[in-house]
């Protein structure tokens, strides 16, 4: 549909009136930002093998290259703030925005050796820093996986029980819900909800590694109840928002909707990611973003495949419980859609 | 969608859409999906999960009791998952989630079978024989199926069985290099296949799966070029003449013949990885300090002309 068409159909649905704007340029799709992104990173090596080897000096006191590093990041914001710059200035200050980060954990990590919470707490609140202050679309994708990937190590290496691929998952789930609420909005809420959902996404899929490695403690795997319960909650909430918002009226189909939640999160008991991969995907699937969508669902695939190696329960437990939530979202395949579908043609 | 969604916003932010009206708008267009859309996900998933769930319960139930079992029980047990698949297909019919779902089962099982078989009887295969074998008897099910992700599954074992070929009977002959070589042409020629009946309008091929059959080509065709970028000598050469040849011929299919975007990023993606790695072994461990800058600069240059070019693409197309 073109721009013509769509006023067209907003006039007739009465959203509009008057002559419709002039086209846009389209949309820059995702998978051109993403190559941006890509590009960006790769760059960032070089432009941080630079730096080093000029200030070398510098870089060998405690404090030089947190300077440095804020250096960068002050003329990549330059470079990402003010309107269209042109896609050089962008490219050059995003790979310029990455080595500052990096410069700057390097020289947190360094500077508080040999502790490792303080340093890694501040670069989180450092990338959240410039989440609001570089209003651009890619480098906030980035800056909040790095945010969570900080935020991931201390989870690692010395707190396991801070329950936050929970509320990675939450942060995730009402900040899509919320990106379409207006153009202002959506300029932060998208791209921070993109980067939160790849890095529940990465939690989620890390943790066969995790246990396979014994890297650190297991987050919130099989061991921990309370990670389990804070997902299902977070899921069945978030389930519960969108049927609320957008979902069938008909009180059958949404209690089948519900059983489909319990049965899920009866399953998840041993594999909480998968609740966090579910979340992804429901509430991607309910704001259209495709891409989003797959990666929740590849996630989901992917935790119910590493259900088989979970050790909490013997293989006779884990196959009535895979045999149970089977039968039931079969079920739910089978007879909600011709609920669903009716429900809507009544209301 | 996106492209509605963007186009609604940028009328939000200039004033012509009250933001009250913005999530009616959003629906009005089509860009959040409806009753129809809804059953259709409910149902899509309810059935390949629950399904794909139930299969795995069953094998997990097979390996909790298969010490207990006799050769015969567990043949016939497999054999039995095999046989009420199929005739799950049969009923719902092949094209569907449902009979999908089912052939997948049966696609999945039957190599389950193969193994067992091979285990059981001691026959001697290799597993590179026995992936063969898993790719030849699937082979009618995916036909039958015509669903493109079946296609896929089946790309994947044959991708299986090649390589594993290889590092038999090449064990300690270049085998890396001759296994890229041979996943570039699987994956080339799954490409133009998967395009061609793309172009075709064969419901095997939607977009998607042209697509990921691209990404699988790319990852082999980026693995020859690194390779190939790594040490001298004329078969490292022609490597990177391989990658090349690759590159060119994305370039002019996916430019010429017929454009996508996302092909076409992939193929960026892949140019920048190859160049970097390239400079970075023959240009930056001799140049001295300014080496990094340049080649950084040269990164730079590359994405954002290909960028701006990607975009023009798109401004062509949607005018």
């Amino acid at each position: 549909m073109n721009a013509h068409g769509l006023w067209e159909a907003l006039v007739a649905a009465k959203l509009v009136d008057g002559a419709a704007p002039p086209d846009a340029p389209p949309p820059t799709p995702w998978y051109v930002r993403a190559l941006t992104g890509f590009a960006a990173w790769v760059a960032s090596w070089f432009v941080l093998s630079t730096i080093g080897a000029l200030s070398w000096r510098l870089l060998d006191s405690a404090p030089g290259p947190i300077v440095v590093g804020l250096v960068l990041c002050g003329a990549a914001a330059w470079g990402l703030r003010g309107g269209d710059r042109g896609t050089f200035v962008e490219q050059l200050a995003l790979a310029v925005a990455l080595a500052g980060q990096a410069a700057v954990a390097f020289g947190l990590m360094n500077a508080f050796s040999p502790h490792r919470i303080l340093p890694l707490a501040l670069l989180v609140a450092f990338e959240l820093l410039l989440v609001a202050a570089i209003p651009h679309r890619v480098h906030r994708v980035l800056a909040v996986l790095a945010a969570a990937g900080a935020a991931y190590a201390i989870l690692l290496l010395d707190v396991p029980r801070l329950p936050l691929v929970p509320v990675l998952t939450a942060a995730f789930a009402m900040t899509a819900l919320v990106a379409d609420r207006n153009a202002a909005v959506s300029a932060w809420a998208a791209p921070v909800a993109a980067g939160l959902a790849l890095a529940v996404c990465a939690a989620a899929g890390a943790m066969p590694l995790v246990d396979a490695f014994s890297v650190g403690r297991v987050p919130y795997g099989a061991r921990d109840r309370m990670g389990w319960l804070l997902l299902a909650v977070v899921f069945a909430a978030t389930a519960a928002a969108i049927v609320h918002a957008r979902g069938p009226a008909d009180r059958l189909a949404r209690l089948g909707i519900g059983a489909g939640v319990v049965a899920l999160c009866g399953f998840a008991w041993a594999v909480p990611g998968l609740l966090a991969a579910a979340t992804v995907a429901v509430v991607a699937f309910a704001m259209a973003r495709p891409a989003l969508l797959g990666v929740g669902l590849v996630t989901a695939l992917w935790m119910t495949a590493y259900y088989y190696y979970a050790l909490d329960a013997s293989l006779l437990v884990k196959a009535a419980s895979l045999a149970l939530c089977g039968a039931v979202l079969v079920a739910i395949g089978l007879v909600l859609p011709r609920l669903v579908a009716p429900a809507e043609a009544r209301s | 969608m996106s492209h509605v969604r963007d186009t609604l916003l940028a009328w939000n932010a200039s004033g012509r859409l009250r933001d009250a009206d913005l999530a009616a708008a959003l629906r009005a267009t089509g860009v959040y999906p409806d009753a129809a859309a809804w059953a259709r996900f409910l149902r899509l998933v309810g059935i390949v999960a629950g399904g794909a769930m139930l299969a795995a319960a069953l094998v997990f139930f097979i390996a909790h009791n298969w010490s207990a079992m006799t050769r015969a029980e567990r043949l016939l047990l497999v054999e039995a998952t095999v046989l009420c698949a199929v005739v799950v297909a049969a009923w719902r019919g092949p094209g569907g989630a449902a009979g999908g779902t089912a052939l997948g089962v049966a696609c999945i099982a039957l190599g389950a079978l193969l193994a067992l078989v091979g285990q059981s009887y001691q026959t001697g295969a290799d597993t590179d024989e026995l992936f063969s074998a898993w790719a030849l008897a699937i082979l009618p099910l995916v036909i039958l199926g015509r669903q493109g992700a079946l296609w896929l599954l089946w790309l994947a074992i044959v991708n299986g069985a090649a390589e594993l070929w290889l590092v038999r009977i090449l064990d300690g002959q270049n085998p890396l290099q001759r296994m890229l070589w041979t996943l570039l042409a699987l994956n080339g020629a799954a490409l133009v296949a998967a395009e061609l009946a793309f172009r075709s309008g064969l419901r095997e091929s939607p977009l998607w799966v042209v697509r990921t059959v691209a990404v699988a080509s790319a990852v082999a065709a980026t693995a020859l070029g690194l390779g190939g970028s790594f040490g001298g000598g004329a078969w490292r050469a022609g490597m990177g003449l391989g990658w090349l040849a690759w590159l060119g011929a994305i370039a002019y299919v996916y430019r010429v013949l017929r454009v996508d975007v996302f092909v076409l990023a992939i193929a960026l993606a892949s140019a920048i990885a190859v160049v970097s790695v390239f400079l970075t072994v023959h240009v930056f461990v001799h140049a001295g300090f300014l080496a990094p800058l340049a080649i950084g600069a040269l990164v730079i240059g590359m994405a954002w002309q290909g960028t701006a070019w990607l975009r023009r693409i798109v401004a062509e197309e949607a005018s």
